[in-house]
C-alpha cells in the first residue's frame, strides 16, 4: 500500500505526467463540456455566414465515401464553442494579413466599399484614384481587339456592345469615410478606355453609365445600388440596361428611372461586403422593382449550371435575340433585357469568342463586365478557339 | 485528414490514443494500422484502394525476392520497382503530362483527370525501400501482413513523411515501449509542429500569397523581396512543423523517427543545406539512387552527372510540372559548381558569413521557380528583385502589416539563427529526458492558440449573393 502511494505521488511530481493529463484534457475537455441544448451556450448570433447549418448525416454503407466529407462539413459547423472561437480568431487575425474583413470598407450610412490594394483584381480605390489605368499601349490593345470582334460580328450582322458596370464608389464617393477620403483621378480606367475607344474606333460602343447614375442619385429617393453588398440594385441595373438599348440600332427605349414605375420587391438582408465584414445577423434592405407600362416581366429559365440563364418572351417590343455574356452585375439586368427583346440568353463568365457564332448566331451580343473587374479585358481575344469550345459547349 | 485540423484535435487523436493505451500489447499494431486506414481514408475514400493495393503488393514482394533464386531475385525487384514507381507514375504524372504535351502540340482532346491520392510519393518511396533492401539483404523480408501494413500506412508519417526506411523501424514494429516521457516528449514535439505550422506558416503564407497575386506591372523590388522571405519561411515552418508532429505523433505510440529538418538556413552552402533540410528524402535519394549510380566513385564528370540526375530526380518527385524539373536541375548545378568550383572557398571557416549571404541568395533565387506559375514568370520576378523596380501607387503598408512584419522577424530568429545564439534553448526544446513543469504553461497556450487560429478556418460565409 504503501508503495502505491509513493508511486502515486511520484507521478503527481512528474512534469511528463502533467502534460499528458492536461494535454489530453485540453483535446477532450470542450467537447466534454459542450452542450449544444444548454442556452447559456447558445451565444448572442456573433456571427452570420448567409447559409444554413449543416446537419449531421447518418452512416449509411451504400454512401461510405461521401461520408467523411460530409461529416466534416457538418463538424466544421457544429464543434463545441464554434462560434466563440471562429469570432475571436477572426478579431485576432485581422490585423495580420489581408484578411476579409481588411477588404471592405465601412462607409457612412452602412455603405461598404470591396478594396483589395495588394493584387488590385477588385479594388474600387485602385479604379477611383487612377491607380489602375492602363499605359498607352495596353489600352490600345484592349480596343483593337473589341473592335475586332464588332467587325466580324458585324459580318455575320450581329451588333456588339460593352456595357462596364460603373462601381459603387464611383456614384457613391460622398459616402467614403473621412479617413479614407481617396483623392479622384482626373480620369479613371473606364473613362480612359471609353476615351480611346471614340479616338481609333468610333463604331465600338462602349457603355459606362457612372455619370448617369451621378445624375439620377440626385433626383429620385432610393439608391442604385446595394449598401452592404458590391452589386447594384434592379434600379442601377435598369439603368444601365436603358443605356445599353439605348446604344443599340433600333432599340426600343425604356423610360428614364425618375419617371418609371417603382415599387417595393420585398427585403434581403445583408450582402456580400456584409458577410465579408462578419459579424452578427444584419439588417434587412429594401428591394425594388421598375415596372413598365405595356412591358411584362418573364421567368428567368435557369440551365443545370450557371452558364446559361434565357428568357423567352413572344410579346417583347423587340423581336430580335440577344446573347448576354456577363458577371454577376447582370444578374440584375435579366427582367430588363426579358422585358424587351423576344429572346435573351445569359452566359455567365465566358467571352464571346467566334466559334460561339458557328450555329444560330443572335443578332445583338452585349458584354458586360464590372469597372472593377476590367482587368479581364486584358486577355479577351475573340478568335481564340480551344478553350473557348471547351467553356461553352460544357 | 490534417494534424491541423479540429477534427483530428478533438476527435481522431484522443480516441486513437486512448484506445491504444488501452489494448494489450497484442494488437497494438493492428490497430493503429486500422486507424492509419480510417485515417486515409477519411481524406481519401476512393484512392485509399491503391495504398492498399501498395501494401499487399509489396508485402508480396518482399517475400517474393527474399525466397526467389539469385538468377531472378534482380529481375523480380526491377518489375517490383518498376510497378510502384508505375503506380505512382500513373496517378501523379500522367495527366499533367498529358496536358503539357497537348498544349505544345495543341493537341485536341480531352484528357481524363486522374486524382492524386494524397501521399503517394511518400509511401511509394518507403515501399521501394522496403524491396531494395530485401534484395540486398540488408532485412529480412517481413512475414507479418499487419507489421508490413502498419510500416507503410502508419499515419503520423503516411501524408508529408518523414520518409522511414524499414530497417530503421522494423525493431520498434515488433518491441516498443512507450513511457510518460516517451508520450510527453511527443506532445511537446507535437505541440510546436502544429504552433509552426498554424501560427507562424499559415499567417506567412497569406503575407507571400498576398504579394505573389500582384500584377507583374505593379510589383516593385521591394515586395518582391518580402515575398521570397515569406514564401521561404513559410515552406520551412510549414514543412518543418509537419515533420515535428509526424515525429512527435510517432513517439506517442512508441516509434521514434528520424530527424527531418536542421535549421537548415543556418548552412553556409547548398551541400550543407541538403544535409539539413527534408533529411529523410535527401538520403533515400542518396541511399537509393545517387549510391546505385556509382555516386563519387567513378571519377569526376560521372559523379557530376550523378548529381545532377538526382536532382533532377528530386525535382519531378516534387512535382509533376516543368517547372519542378527546372528547380531540381538548378540545384544540382549550384551543387556542381560548389564542388567543382567553390569547395575551397565554402569550407574555409574564415568565409562563413560570405558564405551563408551566397547560400541564402541562392536559396531565394531558386524558390522563385517554385512559387511562379511559370518559368518566364520566374524569370520576371527575379528581374523585379534584382532591378530597382518602383511602383509609387503600392503601398508597402498594403504588402505587410506591422504584425506581418513582427511575425516575420519573429519567424527569422526562430528559424535557427536564435538556437544558434542560445544553445541551451536548442538543448531544452530536444531535451528528451525532462519536461520542464515551466514549460507546460507554454506549451498548452501554443495549443491553445493554435486550435484558436484554426477555429478561425471554420469561417465558411456564402458570400454570392447573385451571380
Amino acid at each position: 500500500m504503501r508503495g502505491k502511494v509513493k508511486a502515486i505521488i511520484a507521478k503527481l511530481k512528474d512534469p511528463a505526467f502533467w502534460l499528458v493529463l492536461l494535454f489530453f484534457a485540453a483535446l477532450i475537455g470542450p467537447s466534454v463540456v459542450w452542450d449544444e441544448t444548454d442556452a447559456k451556450f447558445r451565444a448572442k448570433k456573433l456571427l452570420w455566414e448567409n447559409r444554413a447549418t449543416r446537419e449531421k448525416p447518418l452512416f449509411q454503407i451504400r454512401r461510405f465515401q461521401r461520408y467523411p466529407k460530409e461529416f466534416g462539413e457538418y463538424y466544421n459547423d457544429a464543434f463545441p464553442f464554434r462560434e466563440y472561437l471562429v469570432w475571436a480568431s477572426r478579431k485576432i487575425t485581422g490585423p495580420l494579413n489581408n484578411f476579409y474583413s481588411a477588404r471592405v470598407i465601412i462607409g457612412k450610412d452602412g455603405f461598404l466599399f470591396t478594396v483589395d490594394p495588394v493584387s488590385m483584381r477588385h479594388d474600387e480605390p485602385g479604379d477611383y484614384t487612377g491607380k489602375t489605368l492602363w499605359n498607352d499601349h495596353l489600352e490600345s490593345a484592349i480596343v483593337r481587339r473589341l473592335e475586332h470582334a464588332r467587325q466580324e460580328l458585324a459580318k455575320m450582322n450581329i451588333q456588339f456592345c460593352v456595357v462596364i458596370a460603373p462601381n459603387k464608389m464611383a456614384v457613391y464617393d460622398d459616402k467614403l469615410p473621412e479617413k479614407r477620403r481617396f483623392r479622384k483621378a482626373a480620369i479613371n480606367r473606364a473613362e480612359s478606355l471609353v476615351a480611346r475607344a471614340a479616338k481609333i474606333a468610333p463604331e465600338l460602343k462602349i457603355v459606362y453609365p457612372a455619370e448617369v447614375f451621378r445624375e439620377t442619385r440626385g433626383k429620385i429617393p432610393y439608391p442604385l445600388f446595394l449598401r452592404e453588398d458590391s452589386h447594384w440594385n434592379a434600379l442601377g441595373a435598369y439603368m444601365a440596361t436603358r443605356e445599353v438599348v439605348k446604344a443599340i440600332p433600333g432599340g426600343v427605349e425604356l423610360p428614364p428611372l425618375e419617371s418609371a414605375q417603382i415599387e417595393p420587391a420585398g427585403k434581403v438582408r445583408g450582402g456580400d461586403l456584409r458577410v465579408m465584414l462578419g459579424g452578427g445577423t444584419p439588417e434587412e434592405t429594401q428591394l425594388y422593382d421598375v415596372k413598365v407600362p405595356g412591358m411584362k416581366t418573364v421567368p428567368v429559365a435557369e440551365r443545370t449550371d450557371y452558364h446559361r440563364r434565357e428568357t423567352v418572351n413572344p410579346d417583347a417590343p423587340d423581336k430580335r435575340r440577344v446573347w448576354v455574356y456577363r458577371d454577376s452585375f447582370a444578374a440584375a439586368m435579366e427582367p430588363y433585357f426579358g422585358m424587351l427583346f423576344k429572346e435573351v440568353v445569359f452566359y455567365w463568365n465566358v467571352q464571346p469568342r467566334r466559334v460561339h457564332f458557328v450555329k444560330d448566331p443572335p443578332d445583338i451580343v452585349v458584354l458586360e463586365i464590372v469597372e472593377r473587374g476590367l482587368a479581364g479585358l486584358e486577355d479577351f481575344d475573340f478568335e481564340s478557339s480551344r478553350k473557348a469550345r471547351l467553356e461553352f459547349f460544357r | 485528414m490534417l494534424f491541423s485540423s479540429i477534427i483530428f484535435l478533438w476527435i481522431f487523436l484522443p480516441t486513437v490514443f486512448l484506445i491504444y493505451r488501452l489494448l494489450h500489447d497484442r494488437f497494438r499494431n493492428l490497430f493503429l494500422l486500422i486507424a492509419s486506414v480510417v485515417f486515409y481514408a477519411w481524406g481519401e475514400p476512393k484512392m485509399v484502394n491503391v495504398m492498399l493495393f501498395s501494401i499487399v503488393f509489396n508485402y508480396l514482394a518482399g517475400l517474393g525476392i527474399e525466397k526467389a533464386a539469385p538468377r531472378w531475385k534482380k529481375l523480380l525487384l526491377i518489375l517490383c520497382v518498376g510497378v510502384d514507381l508505375g503506380t505512382l507514375g500513373i496517378f501523379k504524372y500522367l495527366t499533367p503530362s498529358l496536358l503539357t504535351l497537348s498544349r505544345w502540340f495543341e493537341w485536341d482532346f480531352v484528357v481524363m483527370n486522374v486524382s492524386l491520392p494524397i501521399g503517394i510519393s511518400f509511401y511509394t518511396f518507403q515501399a521501394i525501400s522496403y524491396v531494395v533492401d530485401v534484395y540486398r539483404g540488408t532485412i529480412k523480408a517481413q512475414k507479418n501482413p499487419i507489421d508490413m501494413g502498419l510500416y507503410i500506412s502508419f499515419f503520423p508519417q503516411l501524408i508529408a513523411g518523414p520518409i522511414i526506411k524499414y530497417h530503421d523501424v522494423e525493431q520498434q514494429l515488433e518491441h516498443r515501449t512507450t513511457t510518460w516521457n516517451d508520450t510527453a516528449y511527443g506532445i511537446r514535439r507535437f505541440v510546436y509542429g502544429l504552433a509552426k505550422k498554424v501560427l507562424i506558416a499559415n499567417q506567412l503564407g497569406a503575407i507571400a500569397d498576398d504579394i505573389f497575386a500582384i500584377p507583374g506591372q505593379a510589383l516593385d523590388s521591394s515586395a518582391a523581396w518580402i515575398g521570397v522571405l515569406a514564401f521561404n519561411l513559410q515552406v520551412y515552418f510549414d514543412f518543418s512543423g509537419y515533420s515535428d508532429m509526424a515525429i512527435g505523433l510517432g513517439r506517442m505510440f512508441g516509434f521514434r523517427f528520424m530527424e527531418n529538418f536542421n535549421y537548415p538556413y543556418l548552412a553556409c552552402s547548398v551541400r550543407e543545406f541538403w544535409q539539413r533540410w527534408n533529411i529523410s528524402v535527401f538520403t533515400w535519394f542518396r541511399e537509393y539512387l545517387y549510391f546505385p549510380l556509382g555516386g563519387s566513385r567513378k571519377g569526376e564528370l560521372r559523379t557530376c552527372l550523378n548529381i545532377l540526375l538526382v536532382f533532377v530526380a528530386t525535382g519531378i518527385w516534387h512535382g509533376a510540372a516543368l517547372s519542378f524539373v527546372a528547380w531540381g536541375a538548378a540545384w544540382g548545378v549550384v551543387l556542381i559548381l560548389e564542388r567543382v568550383l567553390l569547395k575551397k572557398f565554402l569550407d574555409d571557416p574564415r568565409l562563413r558569413i560570405p558564405s551563408r549571404l551566397y547560400f541564402l541568395l541562392v536559396v531565394a533565387l531558386i524558390s522563385v521557380i517554385f512559387c511562379t506559375p511559370d518559368l518566364a514568370a520566374a524569370g520576371r520576378y527575379v528581374k523585379t528583385m534584382f532591378v530597382w523596380t518602383d511602383n509609387p501607387a503600392l503601398r508597402l503598408s498594403d504588402v505587410i502589416t506591422g504584425w506581418g512584419w513582427l511575425l516575420t522577424g519573429t519567424a527569422v530568429l526562430l528559424c535557427g539563427p536564435l538556437q544558434q545564439l542560445v544553445p541551451p534553448l536548442r538543448r531544452a526544446l530536444f531535451d528528451e529526458e525532462h519536461i520542464r513543469f515551466a514549460e507546460i504553461p507554454v506549451l498548452l497556450a501554443l495549443l491553445a492558440a493554435s486550435i484558436l487560429l484554426l477555429a478561425g478556418n471554420a469561417y465558411n460565409p456564402f458570400i454570392y449573393f447573385r451571380f
